[in-house]
């Protein structure tokens, strides 16, 4: 009795299973403390000095602020709530707006194609800070597009997949370590960027690269590189959620953890790219302090993004066995972790471009997040009143609540296709081309708001019977 | 997936019970004032963030 009350407490901590009051882990505390950890991550220079390509210190602040806040509110409510009342694992709460092959298809398309893509960026960022090392200790010519950097890109991934291969043990270790020094490293950075130059210097500083002669313009796409990296947390952020004791609990730490580490190293990424007039954090960083703090700081540059690296795997193929086939499942761990890494793979090969775009990439996600968000507010708040039927949720799926079209709710999927190309008709991640409402609405809020009411109207419209969605009347 | 044994069952039962239990009540549930502290929260660092930085 007592083995089987085992078995079923590491089913549910697993997502097999809701998790009990009693079996949550996390408080206030320590809901901030870990998603602050997952949040000061090496892509946060990244983001904030692509930030200031389009905008001056000044708005790139700004814009950080506003535009996060309203991602991370937005996504938290679509994902912590549910999960931090019912401890229901992400994906198995989402069959309730999706179906459960519905599901499986937003699974692909949100998150292994994201992950897939920070694991190539981060990895391309691993072998062009080991190649600024190089070159800085040796007094050589950095090369970010050339053999080393590629051959130390492949490591990075070969090095990640071997870390989580061996289980979620070793990357605690990595976290461990990383992530107060991470902070250390933020705070070392603010303190030499204000020792060169005065706060009201860095203030007035302009953008490195505006793409338009409209500064309004720029402020908004500006706005809108955040709101994705607000929305980008969408595939992690309900999974953790699930591990603290209330709704309380869930949501609000999001506000500190998420959205405050996440703008403290963005801005500290925006400082450091317009002062030093490169965005690419591997070269400011050479030319930050010397060549003794430079090669340190890329070491441990290197050393963060694998553990950034290593976080995104686990949690993506942990989820990938959870709504897989039984074919997957019966994939052995090492094995199926290296499968996930094959793109990313030929990725830091054949389009080494990837990583000055990666801001293209990021806003394209937004485009279904935001989406994504919307649906789920509707589904979750105004269709279902926040009340969720666990039992159809977890027995069987065959002919269950969330049967709807063979296993695809096709209104979500219509609500979702929606949003993202009303998204893309207001602003084109690919050639920043925009609709002139853009300026004033941008486009992750309005795709958010049509995903949410077209689904919310469909649903009532069509969506009759237990098949499907089972809705409240 | 498909086929679940009846101890599988039983425990996906005794959970659901145990949040059926709670109802609408139960401990740290957000309220209207966690609502409103939200939308107070991103109104006033838009309008405030906005104001100084344009």
């Amino acid at each position: 009795m007592a083995q089987e009350t085992q078995d079923y407490t590491a089913a549910a901590e697993r997502g097999d299973l809701p998790l009990l009051p009693k079996e949550r882990l996390w408080g206030f505390a320590e809901f901030t403390f870990a998603n602050s950890a997952l949040a000061i991550a090496t892509w946060a220079f990244l983001i904030g000095g692509a930030v200031g390509l389009f905008v001056g210190v000044k708005e790139g602040i700004a814009a950080i602020v506003i535009g996060n806040i309203f991602g991370v509110i937005l996504t938290s409510l679509a994902t912590t709530v549910m999960a931090g009342r019912y401890g229901t694992e992400q994906f198995v709460g989402l069959r309730s707006q999706f179906g459960w092959n519905g599901t499986r298809l937003v699974y692909v398309l949100a998150v292994v194609v994201l992950t897939m893509g920070w694991l190539a960026v981060l990895a391309m960022m691993f072998g062009r800070s080991i190649d600024g090392l190089v070159a800085l200790s040796s007094g050589a010519e950095a090369n970010p597009v050339g053999i080393k950097a590629t051959i130390a890109s492949i490591g990075a991934i070969l090095l990640t997949w071997y870390i989580v291969a061996r289980g979620p043990t070793s990357i605690k270790v990595f976290n461990m370590i990383v992530s107060p020094a991470l902070v250390l490293l933020m705070v070392v950075m603010l303190w030499l960027i204000l020792r060169q130059h005065s706060w009201a210097d860095l203030m007035a500083m302009p953008a490195l690269d505006p793409p338009f002669e409209d500064r309004h313009l720029n402020f908004i796409i500006a706005i809108e590189v955040n709101m994705a990296a607000g929305f980008s947390w969408w595939p992690f952020i309900g999974n953790l959620a699930r591990l603290t004791k209330n709704e309380r609990t869930a949501f609000w730490p999001n506000t500190l953890g998420i959205f405050g580490a996440a703008a403290l190293g963005e801005v500290v990424g925006l400082l450091a790219a317009v002062a030093l007039g490169n965005s690419d954090p591997t070269i400011w960083m050479t030319t930050i302090a010397g060549v003794g703090v430079g090669v340190i700081a890329l070491a441990f540059v290197a050393f963060a993004n694998v553990t950034s690296m290593a976080n995104i795997l686990y949690t993506s193929v942990v989820g990938l066995r959870q709504v897989g086939t039984d074919g997957i499942r019966n994939i052995g761990w090492g094995a199926l972790l290296f499968a996930f890494c094959v793109i990313p793979l030929l990725l830091v090969v054949a389009y080494p471009q990837m990583y000055d775009g990666f801001i293209i990439f990021l806003v394209w996600t937004s485009a279904l997040y935001a989406a994504l968000a919307g649906i789920g507010i509707a589904d979750y708040f105004f269709l279902r009143r926040q009340k969720l039927d666990l039992r159809a949720l977890h027995g069987p799926q065959q002919g269950g609540s969330f049967q709807f079209l063979g296993g695809f709710n096709p209104i979500a999927l219509v609500a979702l296709a929606a949003g993202f190309f009303v998204y893309i008709w207001l602003f084109n991640p690919q050639t920043l081309d925009s609709h002139w409402a853009f300026a004033y609405l941008t486009a992750s809020i309005p795709s958010c708001l049509l995903a949410g009411v077209v689904h919310l109207v469909l649903t009532k419209a069509f969506a009759r019977g237990r098949s499907w969605g089972d809705y409240p009347r | 997936m498909a086929v679940q044994d009846k101890g599988w069952s039983a425990e996906i039962e005794r959970r659901a019970a145990v949040y059926d239990a709670q109802g609408d009540g139960g401990e740290g549930r957000l309220s209207a004032a966690d609502y409103l502290g939200m939308v107070a929260l991103a109104v006033v660092l838009t309008v405030v963030f906005w104001s100084w930085a344009v």
